[in-house]
């Protein structure tokens, strides 16, 4: 019974209904009021037209696109005017599209190219990033000429589109790209639904495999989406709770539910910057323990507002974040954290690894993949996203703030590996032990994989603010030292 | 061999390497195995590895796409594809 209406977008009368022109009003008026009110422009009119109009969907997706686009142009290009801000529009539309015209020609691709579209993929938009992040500077241009906006805009850009442009290079090598459109790649290039430069429901093939037609299918996929945007609405309540109960902060939809009471701790960058002596031994766990909970719900939400947008347009892709607070292994927690940067990872470094240690014994060629995706991969994934922030500070940051990370990602790679062998030694072979046993062994395989993460949240936080020095004290405080 | 011997071999694959809660005969040749929950990501390298080593598939040379690998059909397919 309860699974039966935890399950109430899967009821076959609600899902008939929901496909008939009144239920898709209906359908449409619960989005308006559920979707995230800095997401309603431009999502609620172009999915007014998808609900009239699903076979034209990526040409609608297309067309918000633009609006995207638009406002991706940072503020700082927006001094040189109207055209300034469409010089920078036109050169990232045209450097996409060079990106899919190669795509679609693969195979007319010089050699090297083919071997390695990846790696040329990053390679000439790196040369892009630096051109254009050196061009204000070494050649004197003025953000405020159009040029100057076009060399900002590039900036933003890059970070933003780079692993899109993976994916579309990904299509070429696998011959989808050459019957696709331009336009169609406009979808996840420029998402209505939003996003950083991880693309929530990742290229234009797995958007195809994941897009519903058929009438039933696709009416269940939108009411997916309307649940998962009740979801981000539970856990909004739930997370300003949270919030209010330790920093004594209100926060909205719940106000300050707990009338003033609070346990009076800090978010984890502030605690860290004031160090450990300024807090008693179990409050500095409580602080690491609230943050880390504070940000996995954050994403949780943010991701179940992004992926609700996504099914309502009717594909049925998989959510961000699922449950990662029961995983029971480190791997798993990965796998249900924030899957579409994972996906990333293993697409453009796992799988490859993998593949090409072929001759290596199995074992190996896991832990090396693993170690190229979740460390590696991780490593530079962040280094472009926040280069301004590594690379413009001088040589004394860019140790420091390089170095947090590093910690960071070495200690998930060999965690991920470990957690990987040990899930593989035990595939086929469930200890027999009775049934409170093994829900004692299960919340304690949960609360070790909750330490292992919100310790890691130490070397991942305030990447501009805390010291790899401030970082070491604070673990040192977490053990009383 | 014939696309029914390839599926017998496969299924008695997934069947050894599935979890244990989801019977292999709930799942249609169509379903997504791993969001069916018969497989877990980790199991996905099992499937190419088994790949490999059974039908002396090579990926790099083909290039991989994990979507050829979620589904019954979808396995089978590339295996016919690379006998031709």
């Amino acid at each position: 019974m309860i699974r039966r209406l935890w399950n109430w977008h899967e009821e076959p009368a609600l899902v008939e209904r929901a496909a008939t022109p009144t239920g898709r009003v209906l359908l449409w008026v619960a989005a308006a009021v559920l979707v995230r009110a800095d997401m309603r422009w431009p999502v609620l009119p172009l999915l007014a037209l998808a609900l009239a109009s699903p076979g034209r969907r990526f040409d609608l997706l297309a067309l918000g696109s633009l609006w995207v686009l638009y406002t991706k142009v940072p503020q700082s290009a927006h001094l040189a005017g109207p055209v300034g801000v469409g010089l920078g529009m036109l050169l990232s539309l045209g450097l996409l599209w060079l990106t899919f015209r190669a795509a679609r020609r693969f195979a007319d691709l010089p050699a090297a190219v083919r071997r390695r579209p990846l790696i040329w993929t990053h390679v000439t938009g790196l040369a892009i990033l630096a051109g254009a992040s050196q061009a204000t500077d070494a050649l004197g241009i003025a953000p405020s000429t159009p040029a100057g906006a076009a060399a900002t805009t590039l900036q933003v850009m890059v970070p933003f589109l780079l692993w899109r442009a993976c994916y579309l290079a990904l299509s070429g090598k696998r011959g989808s790209a050459a019957e696709s459109r331009f336009r169609d790649h406009l979808a996840y290039w420029f998402p209505v639904w939003g996003g950083g430069p991880t693309p929530y429901g990742k290229g234009l093939d797995y958007l195809r495999s994941q897009r519903m037609d058929e009438p039933m299918q696709l009416s269940q996929t939108r009411l997916a989406g309307l649940k998962l945007l009740l979801l981000a609405w539970l856990w909004t309540g739930v997370r300003s709770v949270i919030v209010s109960a330790l920093y004594g902060r209100a926060a909205w939809p719940v106000g300050n539910l707990l009338h003033g009471w609070s346990l009076e701790l800090t978010t984890l960058v502030p605690a860290i910057d004031a160090g450990p002596g300024a807090f008693a031994f179990g409050a500095r766990w409580a602080v690491l323990i609230g943050d880390f909970l504070r940000t996995t719900l954050g994403l949780a939400i943010m991701g179940h507002f992004l992926i609700g947008v996504l099914r309502l347009f009717g594909f049925r892709v998989f959510r961000n974040t699922y449950k990662p607070l029961l995983a029971t292994t480190v791997v798993e927690f990965w796998n249900r954290y924030y899957y579409y940067f994972k996906e990333l990872l293993v697409e453009f470094f796992f799988y490859p690894t993998f593949l090409a240690t072929a001759k290596r014994p199995r074992r190996v060629r896991m832990v090396l993949a693993v170690i190229a995706a979740a460390t590696c991969g991780n490593l530079y994934y962040h280094v472009v996203r926040d280069f301004p922030d590594y690379f413009l500070h001088g040589p004394v940051a860019l140790f420091d703030r390089l170095g947090g990370r590093l910690v960071y990602c070495v200690a998930l790679g060999l965690g991920i590996a470990v957690s990987m062998l040990r899930e593989q030694r035990r595939r086929g072979n469930p200890a027999p032990l009775p049934d409170g046993w093994r829900q004692a062994r299960r919340l304690r395989a949960m609360a070790g994989v909750w330490l292992f993460y919100a310790l890691l949240h130490v070397w991942s936080v305030g990447l501009t603010r805390l010291s790899l020095g401030e970082r070491v004290r604070w673990m040192l405080g977490l053990v009383g030292l | 061999m014939s696309r029914d011997t390839n599926r017998e071999r496969l299924l008695r694959f997934l069947d050894a390497i599935r979890r244990p809660e989801t019977p292999l005969a709930a799942i249609r040749e169509d379903e997504n195995l791993i969001r069916a929950g018969l497989i877990d990501s980790l199991a996905v390298l099992e499937i190419i590895v088994f790949l490999e080593t059974e039908f002396e598939i090579e990926f790099p040379a083909t290039g991989l796409d994990p979507g050829h690998l979620t589904t019954v059909t979808a396995i089978l397919d590339l295996i016919d594809a690379h006998a031709r």
